[in-house]
């Protein structure tokens, strides 16, 4: 088994081809009768939504028990919501706890980044140590796909969740330098473990 | 010629060929870390297993190590050769570093391709790595021991390709070290070639660290011009800079490798001082503006009171265009060589050289005998160096006759001789392989140089003992070849030695004469220059006098040749007009009345003619603008919302000529102005064919095939001039990486260039009292010149070599022919 690489030479070591065979999807699901019928459903999905709107209206009178109160609307920004890991905010860089960037300049958040939005310059401790000189993150470029995180090899830049300040009123504010984006390893740790659990799954 | 079979498709390649270049015949790319074509096998890395299933071998075999042969059956991807494969990759990397995001070699690097592609995705073994100290090798190549593969490419390069003992192979077994013997530069002027070779990242390119991935950059073909052979590089530029070259594959120019001259010294492009935009006077104004007032003030000027002035290092279509725009507005002066001798030289060159007697740097490798007239490759032409290694490996003898204490990575006979001598050597060395019969098919010129070569004193008794056995050699050898410098050696030797050569073509299977020019395009402007007789004295003396008003200049720079500069000064003070086409900040764009920014070679498609009459081209890279690190102070792009880009407004020199040239003479059917070939056609009837040039892969000799030119006729029995006691003859010398125009405003090659040093024959020194590392002090007109002091005994008497260093003002030097005295005023500084 051969394989043709992008320069027109094959490509002789490694898998045989026949290994990468896409999965198929099966797109007619066996639905039950209950489920073609779809009023049950419709009545289902209603009493979720007429639940929420009652407790909503209800909820600061009759607190439900065990719960300080079943009201899901925040009063931000008085109120802040505790955002599961998943949940993709601010990129920011992960700090050692010697103060150090976890960042050692390769390249490659720059690279996947699809909309330029990341530019590193390396440089070199005296220790021989590759670091970011400088790390400028533009946000206003920036489309928080993750795909930074996705390949950065040291777990150094990571989508926190922070969800504040994003928005600006002046470009120049939204770029932020190495010193801005800098996190302490506890304050991301959720989201470190959360994608150590789900980029594992990747066989790359 | 064998025929075998590669993964059931038939080849029939020549004897002797590889299995593995085989296949690459094929399009099979045959993984492999130590083979590589330039260097040949030596079967290290087994990495190129293959499976031959019939034939003479059977079995697992390493494909970089078998000759193909008739009836093999081999196949690449049988399972066994692909397994052997996955574990060679996995136990080359039990010891290499995962230190890929912080390795400048991670998306070039082959190890990490083969890793990726062999499937090796899990470290199994669990014992430790072996660990090195790295080496400071200098500023061009860094060192990080590590990650070594054990490939014995580094090492195969350096001392057998290249000829340097510095570096090697230190310790045994699992502990083998590629490094020097302690810290300190790499002496070979070729070690950046280490970075191409290296399959991994033992050693990456020092200047360019952490600044660009390959697949940053914006790569494309380049080329060198640095010096007279044009070697090929891939140039990779990255927002707005070049960043990094490397060579590129010419098996007729430069084959698989280049010097660091040419690697490193791309650095004037983005020179932080260079001028981007227009000027008048002091004053930056738009191309309009700056175009219709030059424009303006030449059509006040008369026809005749016009010059033009180019130099070696602009491209054929500057040079094409400023002769075009000459002739049009009826100037009579257009000049590219600001020495006459040097001019006169390069006539002669142009009118002999012809497809009988010029040679490629392969044709040298191919070479039995190498004669040197007159050339110091190391400093000059360093590749030329390097191919003459390679002849010299096959079994080639090399004589250099020089004055200069030469120095070449291979052994050589040298004769030390003064450069009036150089003709009486060279026909009493080739005088007795000519019969009078065969060379009077020549014609009779051809029997009278015949006679006066016979004819010749003999030399002094120590010379004619060293040519006695040379002479054997050269009636014994196959396919001679003598390489003639154009920089010390007297014009005659220049003629001579084309004549000789052909002469030679008679009674030996292949002669040819390689000549050393002084100038990446040096062949391009003699073309357009060697039709007029004007000189640069002329066209001084003539300002002087009031009739010549205006100088344009393109990219060419009078004051780092002339040496009187105080007239020079004086001279152009005294124009109406010094209009300044250029993409240096040098003294002339300085004193520029108007100057209008060009493109540098990265920047425009642009073509040059190398020492062979070889036209190649380099593409555009990249657009002209200030580079991104210059304008954001090292940091991010900035994101401007303007239109234009920030220092983008060098254009084509060609462009801006034409566009002159058609403002001030108008006429009704204009020629395109989008294809400079039309207008360089008009100008030089050699070039009128290639108007359709698309620049064929190995460049496009435009050589005539028979020469027309005349047998030399001079006198060939000179006697050197005696030196009058206690003076010495001084001679300027080319140094490789200091005398070089551009490579001056490199700074990565200003940081290794060494001091400058002066070469004294030991017997001189006693005589004039001075001594090993003296300093020296020299007396010149306005001043004096200080210079360190080597004394040598492989030079010739009677000369002080003094380098056309940057860092010595040797332009001072007014008169090089007559004596000066020269005197001790200290030590050298360390």
């Amino acid at each position: 088994m051969t394989q043709f690489d992008g320069k027109g030479s094959q490509v002789t070591v490694g898998v045989p081809a026949g290994r990468l065979k896409p999965k198929r999807v099966r797109r007619n699901l066996d639905l039950t009768l209950w489920e073609k019928l779809y009023v049950f459903e419709i009545i289902r999905g209603m009493y979720v939504t007429t639940k929420h709107f009652a407790l909503n209206m209800l909820g600061f009178v009759l607190p439900p028990r065990g719960k300080k109160r079943s009201v899901f609307t925040v009063y931000y920004p008085d109120e802040k919501v505790v955002l599961p890991p998943a949940y993709r905010g601010r990129p920011v860089l992960v700090m050692r706890p010697d103060g150090t960037e976890r960042c050692v300049a390769c390249g490659l958040c720059e690279t996947a980044c699809p909309g330029h939005a990341i530019s590193i310059v390396g440089a070199e401790r005296e220790n021989g140590e590759r670091y970011p000189l400088s790390y400028v993150l533009d946000m206003t470029r920036c489309v928080y796909c993750g795909f930074c995180e996705e390949v950065c090899p040291k777990e150094a830049i990571v989508m926190s969740s922070e969800y504040q300040g994003l928005a600006e009123t002046d470009r120049s504010r939204m770029r932020y330098s190495k010193e801005q984006l800098l996190r302490s390893e506890e304050s991301v740790k959720g989201r470190i473990e959360y994608i150590r659990r789900i980029y594992s799954k990747c066989n790359y | 010629m064998p025929r075998l079979t590669i993964d059931d498709i038939e080849i029939e390649v020549p004897h002797g060929t590889k299995v593995i270049d085989a296949a690459e015949r094929l399009g099979i790319m045959i993984p492999r870390f130590c083979y590589h074509r330039g260097l040949g096998s030596v079967g290290a890395c087994r990495m190129c297993a293959v499976k031959f299933l019939q034939g003479p071998f059977k079995g697992l075999q390493m494909s970089c190590m078998i000759d193909a042969q008739d009836g093999m059956v081999i196949s690449t991807t049988d399972a066994e050769a692909l397994d052997f494969r996955r574990h060679v990759i996995e136990w080359l990397m039990l010891n290499h570093p995962h230190d890929c995001p912080v390795c400048d070699e991670g998306g070039h690097c082959l190890l990490q391709d083969m890793t990726v592609s062999g499937g090796h995705g899990m470290r199994r073994f669990s014992g430790e790595k072996r660990t090195y100290r790295d080496q400071y090798l200098g500023e061009l190549v860094q060192h990080e021991m590590n990650r070594c593969i054990h490939c014995y490419r580094c090492v195969r390069f350096y001392r057998e390709f290249a000829g340097y003992r510095d570096l090697g192979a230190l310790q045994i077994a699992q502990k083998v070290y590629f490094g020097r013997l302690a810290d300190g530069p790499l002496e070979s002027p070729f070690a950046g070639n280490l970075v191409d070779l290296c399959p991994t990242g033992v050693y990456t390119d020092k200047p360019a660290r952490f600044r660009a991935r390959r697949w940053d950059l914006e790569r494309g073909p380049s080329l060198c011009i640095h010096c007279s052979l044009g070697c090929n590089t891939v140039a990779g530029a990255r927002y707005r800079e070049v960043l990094r070259q490397e060579a590129r594959l010419n098996e007729e120019v430069n084959g698989y490798f280049i010097c660091d001259l040419g690697r490193y010294g791309f650095a004037y492009a983005g020179h932080p001082e260079r001028p981007r935009s227009p000027r008048i006077g002091s004053q930056a104004v738009g191309w309009q503006e700056a175009v219709a007032v030059a424009c303006d003030r030449l059509a006040r000027l008369g026809p005749r009171s016009i010059a033009c002035l180019s130099s070696a290092r602009a491209s054929v279509e500057t040079l094409g265009t400023l002769k075009y725009l000459s002739k049009r507005v009826g100037s009579d002066h257009f000049v590219c060589f600001y020495d006459a001798a040097v001019k006169f030289k390069m006539g002669e060159i142009v009118s002999k050289l012809d497809g009988r007697t010029a040679v490629s740097l392969r044709d040298i490798e191919k070479a039995d005998l190498l004669i040197g007239v007159g050339a110091d490759p190391i400093n000059a032409a360093p590749m030329l160096a390097l191919a003459m290694r390679q002849a010299q490996r096959a079994g080639a003898k090399v004589v250099m006759m020089d004055p200069r204490p030469l120095f070449l990575p291979c052994d050589f006979e040298h004769l030390s001789v003064s450069p009036e001598l150089f003709d009486v050597c060279l026909s009493a060395l080739v005088k007795s392989t000519f019969d009078r019969e065969r060379v009077g098919k020549h014609g009779e010129a051809a029997v009278t140089l015949y006679d006066r070569m016979l004819s010749c004193d003999p030399l002094d008794a120590s010379v004619q003992a060293r040519l006695e056995p040379l002479i054997a050699v050269v009636e014994g050898c196959r396919r001679p070849i003598i390489i003639c410098g154009s920089d010390i050696a007297p014009a005659s030797s220049v003629s001579f030695a084309a004549d000789v050569a052909l002469l030679m073509g008679e009674v030996k299977d292949q002669s040819g004469v390689f000549y050393v020019l002084p100038g990446a395009n040096a062949y391009g402007a003699a073309l357009f220059d060697a039709a007029n007789g004007s000189s640069f004295e002329s066209v001084v003396q003539e300002i002087e006098d009031g009739a010549i008003k205006a100088l344009i200049v393109a990219e060419s720079d009078p004051f780092r040749y002339v040496a009187d500069r105080d007239r020079l000064q004086r001279a152009l003070n005294k124009l109406e007009l010094l209009l300044v086409l250029d993409y240096l900040p040098s003294e002339t764009v300085r004193k520029a009345h108007i100057f209008l920014p060009t493109r540098a070679i990265f920047e425009t498609r642009s073509s040059f003619i190398n020492q062979e009459g070889r036209l190649q081209v380099a593409e555009k890279i990249h657009s002209p603008g200030t580079p991104i690190w210059q304008v954001s102070n090292k940091g991010h792009p900035p994101r401007l919302y303007g239109t234009g880009i920030c220092g983008g407004e060098p254009r084509a020199a060609w462009r801006v000529l034409q566009q002159i040239a058609h403002t001030l003479v108008h006429s009704q059917n204009e020629i395109s102005e989008n294809d400079p070939w039309p207008v360089i056609g008009g100008e030089c009837a050699v070039l009128a064919r290639h108007h359709q040039h698309n620049g064929p892969l190995h460049g496009l000799r435009i050589i005539p095939q028979t020469s027309t030119a005349a047998f030399f006729d001079g006198d060939l029995d000179l006697q050197p001039k005696q030196p009058m006691d206690g003076h010495l003859t001084l001679l300027p010398v080319v140094s490789t990486f200091a005398t070089e125009e551009l490579a001056s405003y490199s700074e990565i090659i200003q940081r290794v260039i060494g001091s400058p040093c002066a070469y004294l024959h030991s017997d001189d020194a006693e005589r004039c009292g001075l001594l090993d590392c003296d300093r020296i002090r020299i007396a010149v007109d306005d001043g004096f010149l200080e210079i360190d002091l080597t004394v040598s005994d492989k030079m010739a008497r009677g000369f002080l070599i003094l380098p056309r260093h940057s860092r010595f003002e040797w332009q001072k030097l007014h008169c090089f022919a007559q004596g000066l005295p020269v005197e001790k005023i200290g030590n050298c500084t360390p």
